[in-house]
């Protein structure tokens, strides 16, 4: 079976002033259906660039990027992306901004409003339909910025900090609520963080990238059952493992920032 | 429409009400200070025929303005009003038809805004009066007045539609991307909605301007009349409580055209959700 999403030496450089940036540099991932990654790294490693490479929004130098086996070229709606600033259409309602993407598929009325009501349900925003954005919490954004990613019912969805600017409580609820999410749809979805804790709380596998130019430093498995427990002797142990590996990257990517070049 | 209108502003009434005590106040005492000066000079000089009238007799001028057919024209203030408006209209029109697209085009595309920003720096610092002259030469009385207002709404509508369109989120655009939208759709329905509260604040400041270059254009040339004409008119033959209504009239014509503006401008951002 052809894996969801295939990486293969991808490569990006790009160019800021007269420097030349080697944002990522070999990085290779394949994801198989239905698995939740959790891509983790220093800032500035091109963890976010790996992501908009797959969503289409920004150009690749080298190397092989697919979808289900086909090349990415241009953003498409097989691939949802849902944002850290949410990225909702303030004009629209909820139930319009879920919409945005069937519309553009010109689905007719009625039928959107059948996908719509599914997963506004789905996320739990029911009565907050005819709601505007800025009347909702930054979690309720979220919530809808998750439902309008899955009513196109992409093949994959790409999550980019998407709890970054939420509160704590906030966000271990959000984590909570898109692991039932993704149980009840099966996707497969790849999630940029940079938190250890909600990487192992949430991922099937962490996949650790190095400092700049970012490429895949360690694949780690996450093997414990869910719900998770934060405070349970194996979540430790493996968030202890992660943040490891990560602390390493962090002084690198620190001694780089220092260094004159 | 008009119920809600109705409505906004009893709730508006309402929350404000001291602000309105005091804005009757200060007309008020401005009105009582005006008369007092209007006495004085005619204390002092009984025979007093100067540029200052009661305001009271400017009150009678504003109503008598109304009834009062002029003999040379056949016009009364009613008839100046419509004159105005169909100006103000038409030339809103004009600069509409005109200043959104532009605005939209060259918000858009760094070719056509290359093009023509140094046309648009160069004219735009050249007061829209400037032009009265030669516009009511080339264009006469009707359509000259007319395409000086056009030039004072065109400049604000076209830099803020152009500055709504620079201004939409880069997010907002990756959003619709990754949603399937295309150039098209991106432009129908991410750019233009998120313009749209831009445009309605270049018309409110174009309107204002426009009411302004009305009035002198007027002055200067005019056909069938017009608030602007009026005023000089009265002026000329030393009717002065005649020429302080017709100001006050375009005061309030102002007032009403720039409200209806801002009312709009506010109702369409709320029922769109960006304020």
């Amino acid at each position: 079976m052809t894996p969801c999403i295939e990486i293969e030496s991808l490569s990006k450089t790009f160019i800021k002033g007269r420097k030349e940036v080697r944002a990522l540099a070999d990085f290779d991932l394949v994801v198989p259906d239905a698995q939740f990654v959790c891509l983790l790294g220093p800032s500035g490693c091109g963890k976010t660039t790996v992501l908009r490479i797959l969503a289409g929004l920004e150009s690749k130098s080298f190397g092989v990027v697919k979808i289900k086996g086909k090349e990415v070229a241009r953003a498409g709606s097989d691939r949802g992306m849902v944002f850290q600033e949410f990225a909702l259409f303030p004009w629209r309602s909820v139930r319009k901004n879920i919409e945005f993407g069937l519309e553009i598929k010109k689905m007719p009325e009625a039928e959107r409003r059948e996908v719509s009501s599914k997963y506004i349900d789905l996320v739990g925003l029911g009565g907050f339909e005819d709601a505007h954005p800025k009347e909702l919490s930054g979690g309720m954004k979220q919530r809808v910025g998750i439902a309008r990613a899955l009513a196109n019912e992409p093949a994959v969805l790409l999550m980019d900090e998407p709890f970054g600017s939420l509160d704590a409580q906030t966000r271990n609820l959000m984590q909570k609520e898109l692991l039932r999410i993704w149980s009840a749809t099966k996707k497969t979805i790849l999630f940029v963080t940079h938190s250890v804790d909600e990487a192992v709380f949430l991922a099937d596998r962490i996949v650790v990238m190095t400092a700049r130019p970012g490429m895949v430093r360690e694949d780690i498995g996450v093997d414990l059952p869910r719900p998770r427990d934060r405070t349970s002797k194996e979540f430790i142990s493996v968030r202890g493992k992660v943040l490891a590996e990560l602390d390493e990257e962090f002084e690198k990517a620190r001694a780089k920032e220092l260094s004159p070049d | 429409m008009t119920q809600d209108l109705f409505r906004t502003l009893q709730k508006t009434v309402k929350e404000n009400w001291k602000q309105y005590v005091l804005a009757v106040i200060s007309v008020a005492v401005f009105i009582a200070a005006w008369h007092l000066y209007a006495s004085y000079l005619r204390e002092i000089d009984s025979g007093y025929k100067g540029y200052i009238p009661y305001p009271m007799d400017v009150a009678e001028a504003l109503v008598d303005s109304f009834q009062y057919e002029d003999p040379n024209t056949g016009l009364t203030m009613s008839d100046h009003i419509g004159a105005s408006l169909e100006r103000i209209i038409l030339g809103f029109l004009i600069a509409m038809v005109v200043a959104v697209p532009l605005g939209l085009l060259m918000g858009t595309f760094r070719t056509v805004d290359a093009v023509g920003r140094p046309i648009v720096e160069l004219v735009r610092p050249i007061p829209p009066l400037a032009w009265i002259p030669i516009f009511i030469v080339v264009l006469g009385m009707l359509w000259g007045p007319v395409a000086i207002v056009a030039l004072g709404i065109f400049f604000p509508v076209l830099l803020n539609v152009m500055f709504g369109v620079r201004s939409v989120e880069p997010t907002l655009m990756d959003a619709a991307k990754t949603l399937g939208a295309g150039r098209g759709q991106m432009f129908l329905k991410v750019v233009l909605p998120f313009t749209t509260p831009y445009l309605m604040t270049g018309v409110k400041v174009g309107l204002g301007i426009g009411w302004m270059c009305i009035v002198a254009a007027e002055m200067v040339g005019n056909y069938g009349g017009g608030v602007g004409f009026f005023i000089k008119d009265t002026a000329d033959v030393g009717e002065f409580e005649y020429m302080y209504a017709g100001m006050i009239v375009i005061g309030l014509l102002g007032i009403f055209t720039t409200g209806v503006a801002g009312f709009i401008e506010t109702r369409l951002s709320r029922w769109m959700g960006m304020k």
